[in-house]
């Protein structure tokens, strides 16, 4: 049986969904979740096969619960059930790493046929988002640049330094500079990355496949 | 005699013009403190607008919109315990469940026209995307840097319901088929610019700036008070048959962002 998460803020529909989706006998909903990190925290806890996550929710919104989970749970599959239709939200989402995607008034069969869809390993994204898709590439706008490849060699070194766990102090030792410059090679980093500490990189090093 | 008398009164004349120029000194500053304080006031008033409609536009979206596809999610429970020759029953289900779908399409629209949502999840750019695509009839081009500088809630706003105004004066009037929309940061990122032209039929400038001002302070009018707010320039440029043209700059950190 599949087994899955949901997380919704709005009482009345997720308990309404975790009802219907019990009544289904095609999955077990094992946990819920009334905002982002409780979202988060209970993927991490129950690791379920699906988390239908939505967008909008409190303390954490679902763009950056999903970023986290992929970086944590890479196996687990996750379905955006939103009231969100407009393009832009499906692109941050597919972006974030969603394997699905669905309005919240889609209907029943068509919400199991993406739980089945995500719970095989697969994708499934409704009318709106596969329409969203397509108006991305024939439009061709530029997907987001890979902020990796706009380092810099040096910022390159830092990185995996960092990566690898050294201070500022010990990069500088290692690279043969001062430790301000390191520093500021550091921050550049973090800039150009948009990651706030090395944690952060980290994940986004593990995320992108940078790290052996 | 004559010449003291003279200049008895000549001191007198002095010490009244110097009265006076305390005077006017005074309530210059008394003009300027009051101006600064209307103004203070009128921002005051655009912000709790803005905060009102954002709350209902939530409200509706969040609140209605989600009891509505829980509504939605409780027939679609009901009608598959159903037994196979209700058909009837299922019938009727499912004319209700579309009934709520066009309630709710309703909600969504009516929730997107006080303020879009999409503005404060995914921001000024995502924001301006939607809206280029979002208008009928108007093949809009959207200019865009590649990197646009932080920019405060409420120049995010402005720059935001500029745009909104004058897409759809363009499509509603000017009989214009082509907008083109650029926003771009300068002077090393302190002001930002937004730039709008359309091929439409253009206008007297003074007509297009009184229309909309009776009504609820939209229009231009309305656009040029909001924009002087915030210390910003708004420059307008049309000939009539040869399109329309608004160009507007906002400093990116206003003088009076931090007045209590």
């Amino acid at each position: 049986m599949i087994r899955v998460l949901v997380a919704d803020d709005h009482t009345i529909v997720r308990e309404t969904l975790v009802a219907a989706l019990d009544a289904s006998g095609e999955c077990m909903v094992v946990g819920q979740a009334a905002d982002g990190i409780e979202a988060v925290d209970q993927c991490l806890r129950l690791q379920p096969d699906i988390a239908i996550v939505d967008i909008s929710m409190p303390r954490l919104n679902g763009i950056e619960v999903v970023r986290r989970l992929r970086a944590d749970l890479p196996q687990m599959r996750i379905l955006v059930l939103t009231m969100h239709q407009e393009e832009e939200y499906v692109l941050h989402m597919l972006r974030a790493g969603a394997a699905g995607y669905l309005r919240k008034d889609a209907a029943m069969a068509e919400l199991l046929e993406a739980v089945r869809a995500l719970g095989g390993g697969g994708l499934h994204f409704g009318a709106h988002a596969t329409r969203a898709m397509a108006m991305q590439v024939q439009q061709a706008r530029p997907m987001p640049a890979d902020p990796y490849r706009d380092l810099s060699p040096r910022e390159r070194e830092v990185f995996h330094l960092i990566v690898d766990g050294l201070t500022t102090k010990e990069i500088a030792l290692r690279l043969d500079i001062g430790i301000k410059t390191a520093e500021n090679h550091r921050q550049r980093v973090f800039a150009k990355l948009d990651v706030r500490n090395a944690a952060e990189l980290v994940r986004y090093a593990a995320r992108n496949h940078l790290i052996d | 005699m004559g010449m003291a008398a003279d200049s008895a009164n000549v001191g007198e004349l002095g010490r009244r013009i110097d009265d006076l120029m305390r005077q006017h000194a005074a309530l210059l500053t008394q003009l300027q403190q009051d101006q600064h304080r209307t103004r203070h006031l009128a921002r005051s008033v655009w912000r709790i607008e803005e905060e009102a409609r954002r709350r209902i536009a939530r409200e509706l979206h969040d609140g209605v919109g989600q009891n509505l596809v829980a509504l939605m999610r409780q027939l679609d429970v009901i009608s598959a315990g159903l037994p196979a020759a209700a058909t009837a029953g299922r019938e009727g289900l499912l004319r209700a469940r579309e009934l709520v779908q066009l309630t709710l399409d309703d909600t969504r629209s009516l929730s997107r026209l006080l303020r879009p949502q999409i503005l404060d999840d995914l921001g000024l750019e995502s924001a301006l995307r939607w809206l280029a695509r979002s208008i009928e009839g108007l093949a809009v081009t959207l200019e865009l840097p590649e990197q646009l500088p932080e920019i405060s809630d409420e120049i995010s706003t402005l720059i935001f319901r500029v745009s909104q105004e004058a897409l759809s004066n363009a499509s509603r009037h000017s009989g214009a088929t082509q907008v083109k929309v650029a926003l771009n940061a300068h002077a090393n990122g302190q002001w930002i610019r937004l730039e709008i032209d359309d091929n439409g039929r253009g206008c007297e400038l003074s007509q297009a700036l009184s229309a909309g001002r009776e009504g609820h302070g939209s229009g231009l009018g309305g656009m040029r008070d909001r924009i002087d707010l915030f210390d910003g320039k708004l420059d307008l440029q049309s000939t009539p048959g040869k399109g329309f043209r608004i160009s507007i700059e906002l400093p990116l950190r206003s003088a009076m962002r931090n007045d209590p």
